[in-house]
């Protein structure tokens, strides 16, 4: 193919495919002491599918504007989106979006972005969802919009495998333990990366691996539908393993989030 | 996904905000050709690389620059030079 040099759309109405829309805040949770999460309102939102993500745009007052990325956590049935936020130092959008902002404060966000890290209950399953850290975001939208799915839901086998550094660390650890105990509700196994786990812990204590894949996953002959979120080893750690035992690269889908070095 | 670092290996989901700029359909989910390698996969698993002023998205196999994408002060600037062909999925 090509060079193509295009001329921006005209300004009005249809000329652009994805708008950019004032969100407002509307609540904060603190999920881990790194982690938060920012409930927002955004007026006009058209809809998401579990898994997409958003763009935020920040702009300063001299008008320099910095651009990231991240997963809605909301499943598609609540209206306010639900973005789970991690710092990371040196950042230039992160450390605003969870130590500064606050309910009321505004900010611009374009979306719903993204149809290949998608998930929703008539797609069927199994569903294995595989979680690093903040990665858990988006698969969190999954697993929500299954139990807001009712029976639908619950026909669909699903677990995740969860990987935190420490048990702090773990973010929507209580939702998870009650999603997971709930009846229908998916099996969750948690490891932990970097830390002793607590007394009493009933998981694993070590990176994601081969053997954890197998046993915690689904066979391939079942052709679970896997998603994977994590940071970029992790990711590609995960997706290699689960070639390796047998599932079809095509079922396994996978999503980067950049927290390199400064992480 | 949280994109923070201008040069981290993300991929292209990251993208996809950008993509929807460009390309009538969803572009994460359009089966890609890398024209040095003939690998095909969802532009989604292409590597992206400088997200901050554009996006070069490449091969994750063989690092050919497959989607080069450049905000320009005159508008998009977009290299398909390194994608045999691209399918968009239909919906």
């Amino acid at each position: 193919m090509a060079v193509i040099e295009a001329a921006p759309p005209p300004a009005g109405a249809g000329a652009r495919r994805l708008a950019w829309r004032q969100a407002e805040v509307v609540e904060r949770v603190a999920e881990t002491h790194r982690a938060t999460t920012l409930v927002l309102d955004v007026p006009g939102w058209p809809g998401h599918l579990a898994g997409q993500h958003v763009d935020v745009r920040l702009t300063a007052d001299d008008g320099y504007q910095a651009q990231r990325s991240y997963s809605i956590a909301s499943p598609p049935e609540v209206p306010r989106l639900a973005l789970t936020i991690v710092r990371l130092e040196r950042g230039e959008v992160s450390p605003w979006l969870v130590d500064e902002a606050r309910p009321g404060d505004r900010f611009e966000l374009r979306g719903p972005i993204g149809g290949y890290f998608a998930w929703s209950v008539t797609a069927g399953g199994p569903l294995l969802l595989v979680a690093g850290g903040s990665g858990v975001a988006p698969l969190m939208a999954m697993l929500r919009h299954r139990a807001a799915s009712g029976e639908a839901g619950h026909a669909v086998p699903a677990r995740l495998l969860f990987s935190s550094r420490s048990f702090a660390d773990i973010i929507y650890r209580e939702e998870l333990e009650r999603l997971g105990s709930a009846p229908g509700g998916p099996a969750i196994v948690r490891t932990l990366t970097h830390e002793r786990p607590p007394p009493g812990w009933r998981g694993h204590a070590r990176l994601i691996d081969a053997p954890m894949l197998a046993e915690v996953g689904f066979p391939p002959a079942a052709a679970p539908k896997v998603f994977v979120c994590g940071p970029t080893p992790m990711v590609e750690a995960v997706a290699e393993a689960l070639v390796g035992l047998g599932h079809e690269p095509g079922r396994v889908k996978t999503e980067r989030f950049g927290a390199t070095g400064g992480e | 996904m949280s994109g923070e670092q201008a040069c981290s290996t993300l991929d292209g989901n990251a993208a996809g905000g950008l993509l929807r700029e460009v390309f009538a359909f969803d572009a994460t989910e359009a089966r890609t050709t890398c024209s040095g390698c003939a690998r095909t996969a969802p532009m989604a698993e292409l590597r992206l690389y400088a997200i901050e002023l554009g996006a070069i998205l490449r091969c994750p196999s063989c690092d050919e620059a497959v989607v080069r994408i450049a905000r320009t002060p005159r508008g998009l600037w977009l290299d398909l030079r390194g994608a045999a062909t691209v399918v968009a999925v239909s919906a």
